[in-house]
């Protein structure tokens, strides 16, 4: 299946090079989780803290368990904040 | 000696007094709504000599509390018509608080048609007449007035919009870099022109520093608050290296980004004016991407930010800036933004207020969406100029829409609607309703907990648990905004216990009190009730709680969701 995984502030470095600035496609088998689609990129699970999966959030306890499906879009940023 | 200082503009004397007893242990927006509330009639005219203008440095302001060192002001706004406090960094709170004045009370109005300047210093109050600045920007005043005195004195000042008492008109503060800082909302720097005030300058030369009663167990609490600053991801690492700006691709994703006049909660462009970009940009030209507004703040969210050519453009930079003439007036160019930004400093305009303004009066079709050359025209050749029709966009969004007959208006109590929707994000929505401010999410940042992660997880499309959540947060930010602390000591305070209970200690320290936490919480009901019955006074009602209609009407896409809270809903907001 295929996801669209986009990555925000410090967590953009984990991007493929030639991604346009915070987004890139991603192949994945059936069923994948989180977890996986970060590991494709060595992106550590201790540094999400946001996660959208199509702009609903995430629960922290569900990061590592979530499958994701086809042509979902998937958002991950760090802990960010401002006002 | 701690003390209170009058100036009064219609015999031009100045007085001062000690702190009466039921004004002490008050500071910041405690004082300000206090004093406004005792001493403002409510239903007095905003711009007429009953009304009071007052300053008051926090109660943690001067001692070596890491960002401890903003400075609140208070008025009935004329804007909203109810209570306003609005609070800043740059130099003048410490400032005043190492010469010992807890509040400065500017009252009355001049006979004569002349403008006058305050200097504050050790010894002296004086009022001199001004005739030099009339006119000038914000930017020049500050370089002018601190060659004056040969010396980086504090400026606390109105641009030309103050000057012609536009309902948008905001006062100005010199940051340490003598660029400027922001009272921005609610028109207080049209209520500084109506006293005829240009600019008030402050020379701390001679004054000892701020020193607490118990000065190792201040020591303490202030270490381990400042490691609690540091350790919270968001005040340690994202604030520092991103700037508020950051915001834009979370709300963007989150569907709450307003967008073309509250149209939509997402923005296409979103990418080319995000807190990434505008970082690389900054360090691209030689600008700095994380600077603090005042002495002592260790978060440092604010950055300076330079033209192509390297040259400065602007500082403080903020999201809301950004989002307003970003994603709800589809400007793409954030070099068109700063400047934009840089001529709201200063001419002296809130730049919240003018960017939801400009929205509406795109889609009034003033100009069109994008055009962010005919922003910047428009805001110093109208605004600044104040020409007729600069007149007709200085009064914010709420007096734009009626005179063009719009009826998607984003304001609450008059006062433009900031960077969050309140359709898909709900908690701030009640924020924004409820507050005693008119909207403002400064009041009561459920963003955090909606958006963000931080102080757990409040779903932002549910309706469930959202009031309470904003009665939570605005209880504590009344609180926080009373001790001269920025709000985004919030982030960590959320989630880390040691933070608020230093900060406690701290108070405790340094006035030899034994505050608890339940205080703190008092303290922040008191003054939202004061603040809250004051608006009554003036004559707003419940029917002034509540969100345009066209939020319950026009759903949001992409998660197509409107604002569904009832009127009897928000009135549990008060239960406490
Ligand atoms: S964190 Fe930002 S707004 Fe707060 S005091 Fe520091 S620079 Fe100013």
């Amino acid at each position: 299946m295929k996801i669209t995984l986009r990555l925000y502030a410090t967590l953009q470095k984990y991007l493929p090079p030639g991604s346009s600035s915070s987004e890139t496609d991603m192949e994945l088998p059936e069923a994948a989780t989180i977890p996986d689609a970060l590991g494709v990129l060595a992106l550590p699970m201790t540094l999400p803290h946001i996660i959208f999966i199509n702009g609903r959030h995430v629960l922290r306890p569900d990061f590592s368990t979530r499958r994701l499906q086809d042509g979902d879009i998937l958002a991950v940023f760090p802990a960010i904040g401002g006002g | 000696m701690d003390k209170i200082v009058r100036i009064n503009m219609s015999d031009l004397t100045t007085s001062t007094e000690p702190v009466p007893a039921e004004w002490v242990g008050l500071g910041g927006r405690a004082m300000t709504s206090t004093i406004v509330a005792k001493e403002v009639p409510p239903t007095c005219h905003a711009l007429g000599a009953s009304n009071k203008l007052v300053f008051s440095p926090g109660l943690l302001t001067g001692t070596a509390a890491a960002n401890s060192g903003r400075l609140s002001a208070g008025a009935k706004s004329p804007l909203t018509g109810g209570i306003k406090e609005s609070n800043a960094g740059g130099t003048a709170a410490r400032m005043l608080a190492k010469l010992g004045i807890r509040a400065l009370i500017v009252e009355g109005i001049p006979k004569a048609d002349k403008w006058y300047s305050v200097h504050i210093a050790k010894d002296a109050v004086t009022i001199k007449e001004e005739s030099e600045l009339l006119g000038k920007g914000n930017y020049s005043i500050v370089n002018q007035v601190q060659t004056r005195y040969g010396k980086p004195v504090a400026v606390v000042s109105v641009g030309p919009a103050g000057e012609m008492k536009m309902l948008s008109a905001n006062i100005s503060v010199a940051d340490p870099e003598s660029h400027i800082r922001s009272l921005g909302r609610g028109g207080l720097g049209a209520v500084m022109g109506s006293k005829k005030i240009k600019f008030i300058s402050i020379d701390e030369t001679g004054v000892p520093p701020v020193m607490p009663k118990d000065a190792a167990k201040f020591k303490e609490a202030s270490r381990i608050f400042a490691k609690t600053l540091l350790d919270h991801p968001v005040s340690g690492q994202g604030l520092p290296t991103y700037g508020t700006d950051v915001l834009v691709n979370i709300l963007n994703e989150a569907g709450g980004l307003p967008t073309r006049n509250f149209t939509s909660g997402q923005y296409a462009a979103h990418d080319k004016i995000s807190g990434e970009t505008m970082h690389d940009t900054i360090v691209k030209r030689g600008g700095v991407p994380t600077h603090a507004c005042h002495p002592g703040c260790q978060i440092q969210c604010s950055q300076i930010y330079n033209d192509k050519d390297g040259k400065y453009l602007t500082s403080g930079f903020e999201y809301e800036t950004i989002w307003g003439l970003g994603a709800d007036c589809c400007i793409e160019d954030l070099d068109d933004i700063a400047e934009a930004d840089h001529i709201m400093d200063d001419i002296g305009v809130d730049s919240i207020e003018t960017a939801v303004m400009f929205g509406v009066a795109m889609e009034a079709g003033v100009l069109p969406f994008g055009d962010g050359k005919g922003v910047v025209r428009m805001l110093r050749d109208e605004i600044g100029k104040g020409t007729a029709l600069g007149r007709v966009l200085g009064g914010g969004a709420g007096q734009l829409g009626r005179i063009y007959g719009m009826t998607r208006v984003p304001v609450v109590k008059n006062q433009g609607i900031p960077a969050y929707d309140p359709r898909a994000v709900k908690g701030i929505g009640v924020t924004y309703a409820m507050g005693t401010m008119g909207a403002d999410h400064t009041s009561g940042y459920a963003v955090a907990t909606n958006i963000l992660s931080v102080g757990g997880h409040v779903d932002p499309l549910s309706k469930t648990g959202q009031i309470e959540l904003a009665r939570n947060l605005q209880i504590a930010t009344a609180a926080i905004d009373s001790t001269g602390m920025c709000l985004f000591i919030a982030f960590p305070a959320l989630d880390i216990p040691e933070c608020l209970s230093s900060l406690i200690d701290m108070i405790n320290a340094q006035f030899g009190i034994n505050l608890k936490g339940d205080d703190v919480t008092a303290l922040g009901k008191s003054v939202l009730k004061i603040e809250h019955q004051f608006n009554l006074d003036a004559g707003l009602t419940k029917e002034d709680d509540r969100l345009p209609e066209f939020f319950s009407k026009e759903s949001l896409p992409p998660h197509n969701v409107i604002w569904d809270f009832t009127p009897a809903e928000l009135d549990t907001f008060w239960n406490f």
